[in-house]
């Protein structure tokens, strides 16, 4: 299996992440929103191609959370006046998710529904250490990706005999 | 009124024509026994992906109602079928009234990770 914009994405992350100084809020809120936003790109992708109900209905689940997230993200970085700026933490992601969408689009069927549940465990895993090395250890939204990471690795077991 | 203040009102000694007034009046809890407990209303606040307490003892009869704090939507759906809440949207609630005993494992349908267990008495 392909498993092009995974290590890609991690490494650009972690990499990023450790060459910045502690990123502030602007620069964090800028970070929420693209993570966020990359998983609905996601999600909206792998709802429409995909035929297996688990995974149809865990993308569904990624773009109806996490468009929640980003909502309750916005609304407070309105309420506390902050305006996102971007940075090199962000770009990554948004670079690494648009890898993502074109090496999925170039998959069919269960390759596709392996590369999107295998990317979705990666993405889960590496944000939570995000949060948890260099943005905000015990973020609020922290349970959400926990749950969705638990649940991708469900789908990605039961796929993993399949051809 | 409430059933409690009711219950105190009889407990005070007015009069049963009285009593039976106020009863007309308030919807009353004539039913109910004077020495049995009122019924109840239990929360159980959905946050974090989770139920929160996971674990609810109630009596027959009790409210039981489901907050959710979440930003996105949950389920609160009893796996032998007893209840199903569907899409309890974000900030909304929903309430459920057991009226027999039993235990009761449910769920959210969207979150396979979230459990929680209802034993009604």
């Amino acid at each position: 299996m392909k498993r092009i914009g995974i290590p890609v994405l991690a490494s650009l992350l972690l990499t990023a992440s450790a060459a910045a100084a502690q990123p502030n809020d602007a620069q964090i809120a800028a970070i929420v929103v693209t993570a966020n936003q990359v998983d609905i790109d996601a999600g909206k992708l792998a709802a429409s191609v995909s035929h297996n109900v688990d995974v149809k209905s865990f993308a569904e689940r990624m773009v109806t959370d996490h468009t929640g997230v980003n909502k309750s993200a916005v609304d407070l970085v309105t309420k506390l006046k902050v305006t996102p700026e971007d940075n090199p933490t962000a770009q990554s992601l948004k670079a690494g998710g648009d890898q993502n969408l074109r090496n999925l689009k170039g998959l069919k069927r269960v390759a596709f529904d392996k590369a999107y549940v295998t990317h979705e465990v990666a993405y889960h895993q590496q944000v939570l250490d995000a949060m948890d090395q260099v943005l905000i250890p015990n973020a609020q939204n922290r349970p959400a990706f926990v749950a969705h990471l638990e649940h991708a690795k469900k789908i990605e077991a039961s796929l993993a005999g399949k051809r | 009124m409430t059933p409690a203040s009711m219950t105190q009102v009889r407990r005070y000694g007015l009069p049963s024509a009285v009593t039976a007034a106020l009863a007309l009046l308030f919807g009353g809890t004539e039913s109910t026994p004077a020495s049995g407990p009122s019924p109840a209303t239990h929360t159980v606040i959905i946050e974090g992906v989770q139920f929160s307490p996971p674990a609810l003892t109630v009596r027959a009869g009790d409210a039981v109602i489901w907050i959710n704090r979440d930003p996105f939507p949950h389920t609160a759906t009893s796996n032998q079928g007893r209840f199903d809440s569907h899409a309890i949207e974000p900030g909304r609630s929903w309430t459920f009234t057991p009226k027999k005993a039993g235990a009761i494992s449910y769920g959210c349908t969207y979150h396979p990770t979230m459990k929680g267990t209802l034993r009604v008495e």
